[in-house]
């Protein structure tokens, strides 16, 4: 039976496909009846809560060969991963240090690459992480940073720009429980440094030009 | 229920303060996962652990010299470096670096408020560092009333070597402003006489780890653009009109601060990329980091209040500034109350030594501000001569911004008790400090924080703060201050109460500091 599902925070397509018991995301993103979600939205990892999505059948799929032959048929099992970038200010990559991850209840001890890079296989329903960098010469050395996999809004959402904000060590907010307008005044100077340290027009407001210069370089 | 707040440390002194910033709000990486090419970049960012702030009257007035009283705030930023060791002391492991930021008053324009107070945050900066060679550049390339002259190599030298009693260091200074060489060890001597061996800095302890030549990302200048106070409409109004600048300028002291913040850490900037231009850079750098609506925070007034950073967090120009401040303990004001030491006959008293007693505190030596020339007598025989010459012969002080104490850390309302006797002549900031044991001449105690209304109890708590104690009654006490005070208010009547010509006058006398008695004929 088909039916739709709405998103909540922490979903993302791979752990929806997970859910409905579907060995792929593309089977619920490239359906006709979502393709104008998949228009608005693009990224199939960055969904926002109220979104709603098509969940075909989970029928039998049909496969054409020719009898006569011997074919092999593999069971395409899509990958999902976790990539993050480590910088130091002014974005200096934190290089070839000690990373610990821990994913859930699994522990990987890694290294970031030449550019900071880390990239780790993960599983669909994966949503709390912990990091860790040992790197005596950044500031965020020895410090855990809590980490939420699929809770990343789109760009053009207000929360979907702070969280963007805050990964690239822009304080947005919030700054204070109960406080609409300390919290919104962090939340203006960081899209103004920002604006200005991109060379942007500086006016506070996160508007399309901002918002895909962030997603640039935030990653997504 | 959240943990609860781990122990904020604030050391509050009558030139500055010391504190710890609140940590900052923990924040979780919001992340998409990948399915295609999708990254998420996760940058540290600048964020200050602890502040020092040195308030301007540590400083010679409109001057980058540090004067000794400085000692005080330096132990302070001793215990705050000895918590966040530096470099230097962390056996090669990165530490946790500073960063000076020096302000200036609105006062005068923007370029050259940038650059007194970039000389401010040099000096500062210096002095930490032990640079002698930076000090010899303030010594010797004056700017506007920022003249360290002959004066500050005396102040210098009573305080490493005073003379002994009878004789003055005068000479030696003359000899020092003619001699480099001699200056700089001077300043080296001073700078250790004031920082204490602990307190001692290298270039790598600052954020830009002396990477800059001229210390861009070490120490910088604000100019006027991050004001912590805007005067009301109506007291700039009122400070326009008066020739005389002085209660403008002590106002405006709370602007004419400097800040040095103690980074995470492992923090390390790229002098290049550092938004703050040098100290003896113009303000074009400043002016790009502003808030859009920078303008309109540092300059708008508000027609009866004044504008304050602690209560609105809006008057910073610089967005850069405010972002590394907003929850720093250091911009905030703190009420601070000037008692000027006056004698029986209501003289002046600068350089007069004193002791401070606050409810809760230790006992406090201090001496009142400026430097007295008079002659010394004992009060008997002032009492003789004033009965027999005019007062005006007698020129004890006439700078208005002499004799004056400092008292902060106050929950206002309070009181406190002042000891205080005349100074010898000669007496001056460098001179030392009475003992606990010491006799004084007077003693007072001066209540804080009257009401700004004349009711009864106001008054008269005015009065006994100017010393008209001693009875037998206070209609007594009433009649002595209408007495001293009719030739120059005409309007009162001498009766022995509290009228409105009366309470005008007491009000008046007692909030502007300035008892000017009429002359003895």
């Amino acid at each position: 039976m088909s039916t739709y599902h709405t998103v909540v925070q922490g979903e993302h397509l791979s752990s929806i496909a997970a859910k409905y018991g579907f060995k792929s995301y593309k089977t619920i993103w490239d359906h006709g009846q979502n393709a104008e979600l998949k228009k608005q939205r693009q990224n199939p990892n960055v969904i926002f809560p109220g979104d709603r999505l098509f969940i075909p059948d989970k029928g039998d799929k049909e496969e054409s060969r020719n009898t006569e032959k011997r074919h092999h048929f593999r069971l395409k099992r899509e990958k999902l991963r976790l990539r993050l970038v480590l910088e130091d200010l002014y974005e200096k990559p934190i290089a070839n240090a000690e990373a610990i991850l821990h994913i859930e209840n699994t522990e990987f001890k890694l290294k970031t690459d030449g550019k900071g890079k880390i990239d780790q296989e993960i599983n669909a329903t994966d949503e709390q992480a912990l990091l860790t960098i040992r790197d005596p010469q950044t500031p965020i050395n020895e410090i855990v940073i809590p980490i939420k996999i699929g809770n990343l809004d789109p760009v053009d959402k207000i929360s979907g720009q702070q969280a963007r904000l805050n990964n690239l060590g822009y304080f947005a907010g919030p700054l204070e429980e109960n406080n609409e307008e300390a919290n919104q005044e962090m939340f203006l100077s960081a899209v103004e440094e920002f604006q200005c340290d991109q060379s942007l027009t500086v006016d506070g407001k996160c508007g399309p030009n901002t918002q895909t210069k962030l997603k640039q370089v935030h990653g997504c | 229920m959240s943990d609860p707040q781990p122990e904020l440390t604030h050391e509050i002194s009558d030139g500055g303060i010391a504190a710890k910033h609140p940590p900052t709000p923990e924040v979780a990486g919001l992340v998409g996962p990948a399915t295609g090419s999708e990254l998420n970049t996760i940058r540290a960012g600048i964020i200050p652990v602890a502040c020092w702030r040195l308030e301007d009257l540590r400083f010679e007035f409109d001057s980058s010299f540090v004067n000794p009283s400085v000692e005080v705030e330096l132990k302070n930023l001793e215990k705050l470096v000895k918590d966040h060791p530096p470099t230097s002391k962390s056996a090669g492991k990165p530490g946790f670096p500073l960063s000076v930021f020096g302000h200036a008053d609105p006062i005068g324009d923007d370029d050259y408020n940038k650059k007194l107070s970039g000389r401010r945050a040099t000096a500062i900066y210096a002095l930490l560092n032990r640079d002698t060679d930076l000090w010899e550049k303030l010594f010797s390339q004056p700017l506007g009333n920022d003249r360290w002259g002959k004066k500050s190599l005396l102040t210098m030298l009573d305080k490493v070597s005073p003379a002994p009693p009878g004789e003055n260091n005068e000479q030696q200074a003359a000899q020092h402003e003619q001699n480099a060489g001699k200056r700089k060890e001077l300043f080296l001597k001073y700078m250790d006489t004031l920082c204490g061996p602990e307190l001692k800095l290298k270039k790598e302890d600052f954020l830009g780890h002396g990477d800059d030549a001229n210390g861009k990302g070490d120490f910088q200048g604000c100019s006027e653009f991050n004001p912590v106070l805007i005067f009301s409409q109506k007291d700039q109004t009122r400070f326009d009109r008066d020739k005389d600048k002085t209660e403008r300028n002590a106002a405006n002291a709370l602007n004419r601060r400097v800040v040095v913040l103690i980074f995470r850490q492992g923090s390390r900037v790229d002098p290049a990329k550092w938004p703050c231009p040098r100290a003896s850079e113009g303000v074009a750098g400043c002016k790009k980091r502003f808030w859009s609506d920078g303008e309109q925070r540092r300059s708008r007034r508000l027609p009866d209040q004044p504008r304050k950073f602690d209560e609105t967090k809006d008057t910073f120009a610089c967005r850069f500034y405010h972002r590394l401040l907003i929850s720093s303990p250091c911009e905030t004001i703190l009420p601070m109350i000037r008692i000027r030491l006056f004698d029986r006959n209501a003289r002046a008293l600068p350089a007069a030594p004193c002791l401070v007693m606050q409810r809760g505190k230790a006992p406090r030596p201090d001496r009142a501000s400026g430097t007295f020339q008079g002659k010394t007598r004992d009060q008997k025989q002032t009492d003789e001569i004033l009965s027999r010459e005019k007062l005006s012969d007698e020129k004890q002080s006439d700078e208005k911004q002499d004799a004056f104490i400092i008292v902060r850390d106050l929950s206002v309302p309070t009181s406190v008790t002042v000891k205080w006797s005349r100074p010898k002549p000669g007496d001056n900031p460098a001179s030392p400090l009475p003992a606990l044991t010491d006799e004084f001449e007077f003693k007072l105690d001066v209540v804080i924080d009257i009401p700004a209304d004349q009711s009864e109890e106001a008054s008269l708590t005015r009065l006994t703060n100017m010393g008209y104690v001693r009875g037998p009654s206070r209609a007594d006490d009433i009649r002595e201050f209408q007495r001293d005070y009719k030739p120059r208010f005409s309007d009162i009547e001498i009766d022995g109460t509290l009228n409105a010509a009366t309470k005008n006058a007491i009000q008046k006398v007692h909030d502007e500091c300035d008892p000017v008695l009429k002359d003895v004929n």
